[in-house]
């Protein structure tokens, strides 16, 4: 009998330090192939190492399918790893740090980038480090998604809270009964 | 900001490197995480974008070899149709970058990007 | 123009200023209008209402659902359906009125004009009984008097259904009080309090001082008051929908609803999703999702209660009949997100 495994491909991007190697981490089944290298430059201020080609990870389904999920690198000199990583991707999550310097820049390179892909592609963003209460908050993102015109579901998310990611997911399923 | 600290001894390095064998046509030294230090080269290559990219393959590099258990990623060659692209670390924060147009210069490449990055590593150590 | 039948204006909150302003400019609009619109405080079809001041703010929020209200102010805060800047100019008010004619000419069908006042004194409202009609007044439950409290600038506590769960409001601070709460899985017993019916809930005026103390002394914690309106509604609603609205209204999310601060079940997502998405009507997101009619309802009314909602005029993409047809293929992409988390919730 012929066994038709699957592969259903979720990638998360983002701003860096949103969060993204952990969310894979929080959800992936193995330990998570990384590219972090030490940040060599100004960056390493907030961050002591960066992703530099892709994460991966995986989760296994009833009947063997995997769940591939796939990290971008978080600073724009790599964006050219993005649509190279989105290819054939089932949903796209977008993490940004509300922490950052300033979020709904970050936030807005990758809306801009990947605007092509948001008609057709279920798209969630989840910001985080909401807790610190150093950024904007919520309703700053809320505005900028309404002067943009697009209609995407948002969250403050804690990607060290499996919890939070499968809510997610959920959304994403939801997204999908839509497009 | 390291690629600013070792970019005149990189300069050197790479000037020398292209002056002492004529098969290479441009070479750069690169960050890990992806910032160029310095670029030398006898033509008009556009090689900007070739420093994260450098850097997303040597670590792509290392993370196969470390997945296989085959210890440190020396280098990756890539053997096209109109050249060849040699990547190889210099140190755990440096990668060298050397590219020739010459099919038959393997060799040649890898000798001299091999002994430039040794040197280079010397010569960066103390900063 | 037929002058024997006029649709109605009233005002709420106006200052002296931008009432003569209001009527000049009409004066001078009219020639250019259709319909013959004329100031009429007792049995207005649609009310201006300056939400500038604390009290049209108020009035806005209490009565808002009606959709009957054209914002009045200097910019457009509350990113109302029908606005008007301050200062009224001419060309603006005449293409507002001949917008509000087109896109919601139902306002003016109705034989027996809506009274102004449309404030429930929810002290007289005792009757259980009358919550058990077919849609929801919201003014019978938790909802009312959060308004009620808003609209008043009063601070209380709420003491809900038979039980030890409290709520305190502080309007100065947009906040209410109580115990940490998680919105994504509020207890049975909870979700009971909050669909609570007036009679049921004791009200105590306060002072924001002795709020501040007592929240320090228990460790209470600050919620927006929008997270209360939203629990109150979407628990008491059961399934029956706001006045004026059926399950053919076609409706919109204006943005997607903040969970975070919404008591919330999974199939919310699926919900907000289709509403977020396009126009679509109520039933027939009951189709596609496979959820019953009263969860959107419950849904709807919250939404629609926090100003989350567009009432679109009713020509949808999507006929209902289409929908039914789509609904009968599951995508192969719906099954692989349905065993992914399946395997994240091991359920």
């Amino acid at each position: 009998m012929r066994i038709i495994v699957k592969e259903i491909k979720l990638v998360f991007t983002g701003s860096m330090g949103a969060g993204k190697t952990t969310a894979i981490s929080t959800i992936s089944e193995i330990p998570v192939v990384n590219t972090d290298v030490r940040t060599t430059d100004k960056a390493r201020l907030r961050k002591e190492t960066t992703t530099v080609a892709l994460d991966y990870g995986e989760l296994t389904l009833d009947g063997g399918q995997k769940l591939k999920l796939y990290g971008t690198p978080g600073q724009q000199r790599f964006e050219y790893m993005w649509p190279i990583i989105i290819k054939g991707a089932l949903g796209l999550i977008i993490l940004v740090d509300d922490a950052a310097d300033d979020p709904v820049a970050d936030l807005a390179i990758y809306i801009k980038f990947f605007k092509s892909y948001l008609e057709d592609m279920p798209t969630v963003i989840g910001i985080t480090r909401t807790d610190l209460k150093q950024g904007p908050g919520m309703p700053a993102y809320y505005d900028y998604l309404q002067n943009q015109d697009l209609q995407l579901p948002i969250f403050p998310v804690d990607p060290r809270q499996r919890e939070h990611l499968i809510m997610i997911i959920q959304t994403l399923a939801a997204m999908v009964e839509v497009v | 900001m390291l690629s600013k600290i070792v970019e005149p001894q990189a300069s050197l390095h790479l000037k020398k490197l292209l002056e002492d064998c004529d098969a290479i046509k441009a070479a750069m030294v690169v960050t890990v995480d992806g910032n160029l230090c310095a670029m030398q080269q006898k033509g008009t290559y556009a090689l900007e974008r070739l420093a994260t990219m450098g850097s997303s393959l040597m670590s792509l590099g290392d993370t196969i070899t470390g997945e296989l258990k085959m210890g440190f990623c020396n280098r990756i060659i890539s053997e096209n149709e109109q050249g060849i692209v040699a990547f190889m670390h210099i140190n755990n924060e440096l990668v060298l970058i050397s590219i020739t147009t010459e099919k038959n210069s393997l060799g040649m490449l890898l000798s001299h990007s091999k002994r430039c990055a040794e040197n280079l590593a010397k010569a960066v150590s103390d900063l | 123009m037929d002058i024997t039948h006029p649709h109605n204006i009233a005002t709420h909150a106006l200052e002296k200023t931008d009432k003569i302003f209001l009527v000049s400019m009409l004066d001078i609009a009219q020639k250019n209008l259709d319909v013959y619109w004329v100031l009429n405080e007792d049995s207005p079809h649609i009310i201006f209402v300056n939400v500038d001041v604390p009290e049209g703010k108020a009035y806005w929020l209490a009565n808002h659902t009606k959709n009957n209200l054209i914002a009045l102010a200097q910019y457009n805060f509350l990113k109302a359906d029908f606005f008007l800047e301050k200062p009224i100019r001419v060309q603006k008010l005449i293409d507002l009125l001949k917008r509000i004619s087109t896109e919601a000419p139902h306002l003016f069908l109705k034989t027996e004009m809506a009274s102004k006042n449309n404030d429930v004194d929810i002290d007289l409202v005792l009757d259980y009984s009358e919550s058990e009609t077919e849609v929801f007044d919201p003014s019978l439950y938790l909802t009312g008097l959060l308004i009620k409290a808003v609209q008043s600038r009063t601070a209380q506590r709420f003491s809900l259904a038979n039980s030890s769960s409290f709520l305190f409001i502080l309007p100065e601070q947009d906040s209410c009080f109580t115990k940490n709460l998680d919105f994504s899985n509020l207890t049975d017993e909870q979700k009971m309090c909050y669909r609570s019916h007036i009679k049921d809930i004791q009200t105590e005026v306060v002072n924001a001082n002795t709020i501040a103390s007592i929240t320090q002394k228990q460790g209470l914690k600050k919620y927006p008051i929008e997270s209360f309106l939203w629990a109150s509604t979407l628990y008491a609603s059961r399934g029956r929908l706001l006045t004026g609205y059926s399950t053919k209204s076609v409706v919109q999310l204006k943005r997607w609803p903040d969970f975070s601060i919404f008591a919330h079940d999974p199939e919310h997502f699926r919900i907000a999703a289709f509403m977020l998405k396009k126009p679509i009507r109520l039933e027939t997101i009951a189709l596609k999702t496979g959820l019953s009619i009263e969860h959107i309802n419950n849904f709807f009314n919250a939404a629609m209660i926090n100003q989350l909602i567009d009432i679109k005029s009713n020509n949808e993409n999507i006929t209902h009949k289409q929908a039914q047809k789509e609904s009968t293929k599951a995508t192969e992409k719906q099954s692989l997100f349905k065993s992914v988390l399946k395997r994240l919730t091991g359920e």
